[in-house]
């Protein structure tokens, strides 16, 4: 059997990279939900859609990427388990690095948003204060 | 023959993909229209109902229309090729999409509380 190698190649890759995507995505929307809370002042119903809705992207993202990546072409690839081992870790450490960017990215949104969330509250209270100080003052 | 097997997995899973995330998008979505349209909820539900369903037109739309782009196959390494490229593609369409509407609503919501305040 000719082509048997590249077979057994995606049946390895594949697993690989739906486990992968699984176990960031859970550890960082398990701990994402605090961060939501806190954006958007402790309203539970929109704090969980909103982290709910961004784990659905960033399983598509991920997953699609993954399964983009899976062609291996026979150009480079000479029918040796030593080829296939090479391509596997040439895909398999490609993926894991690009999912460590995306991570290290949803956190930096989650960051941003918090940040921004704070200011908005602190600017609010501003305006609040000085709307008593006026009304005092009448 | 191969180009059958392909079809017929590619189907299950697309269908299957693109009908669980819409449901998930409208059910955690609904919060959102909600807070943009307050004043109605009939309106609210009814709104959210078209969006699903222009979701889902547009996706299924693509998914079906994928199978009269196929090249031909003739062995098991094309079929796997072939099926999860495709399905590469309609995920990534679908996360495309997903990021827009994110990025849409929060404009939306954005220019709401400019104006009330």
């Amino acid at each position: 059997m000719e082509p048997s190698k590249i077979v057994i190649g995606y049946f390895i890759y594949l697993p690989i990279i739906l486990t992968l995507t699984f176990f960031v995505s859970r550890t960082l929307f398990k701990n994402g939900k605090i961060f939501m809370l806190d954006i958007f002042h402790g309203r539970e119903d929109i704090a969980n859609s909103t982290n709910k809705l961004f784990e659905v992207g960033f399983y598509l993202l991920n997953i699609g990427f993954g399964l983009w990546m899976l062609k291996i072409s026979k150009y480079n690839f000479n029918e040796t388990y030593q080829s296939l081992i090479e391509i596997l870790s040439t895909k398999i450490g490609g993926f894991s690095i690009y999912l460590g960017v995306m991570l290290f990215f949803n956190m930096m949104l989650f960051f941003r948003g918090r940040k921004r969330s704070k200011v908005l509250k602190q600017q609010s209270q501003i305006r609040d204060r000085m709307f008593e100080q006026q009304q005092t003052k009448q | 023959m191969y180009n059958l097997t392909a079809y017929i997995t590619y189907l299950i899973v697309v269908v299957t993909a693109i009908l669980y995330v819409g449901h998930l998008c409208y059910k955690y979505g609904h919060v959102y229209i909600a807070q943009i349209i307050p004043e109605d909820p009939q309106l609210t539900h009814q709104v959210n109902k078209i969006l699903l369903a222009g979701y889902y037109l547009l996706n299924i739309g693509y998914g079906i229309y994928a199978i009269s782009i196929w090249d031909r196959l003739h062995d098991l390494i094309g079929v796997i090729e072939s099926v999860m490229t495709h399905l590469a593609y309609i995920t990534l369409i679908l996360a495309a999409m997903h990021y827009f509407n994110m990025l849409v609503i929060n404009i939306i919501l954005k220019q709401k509380s400019n104006t009330n305040n």
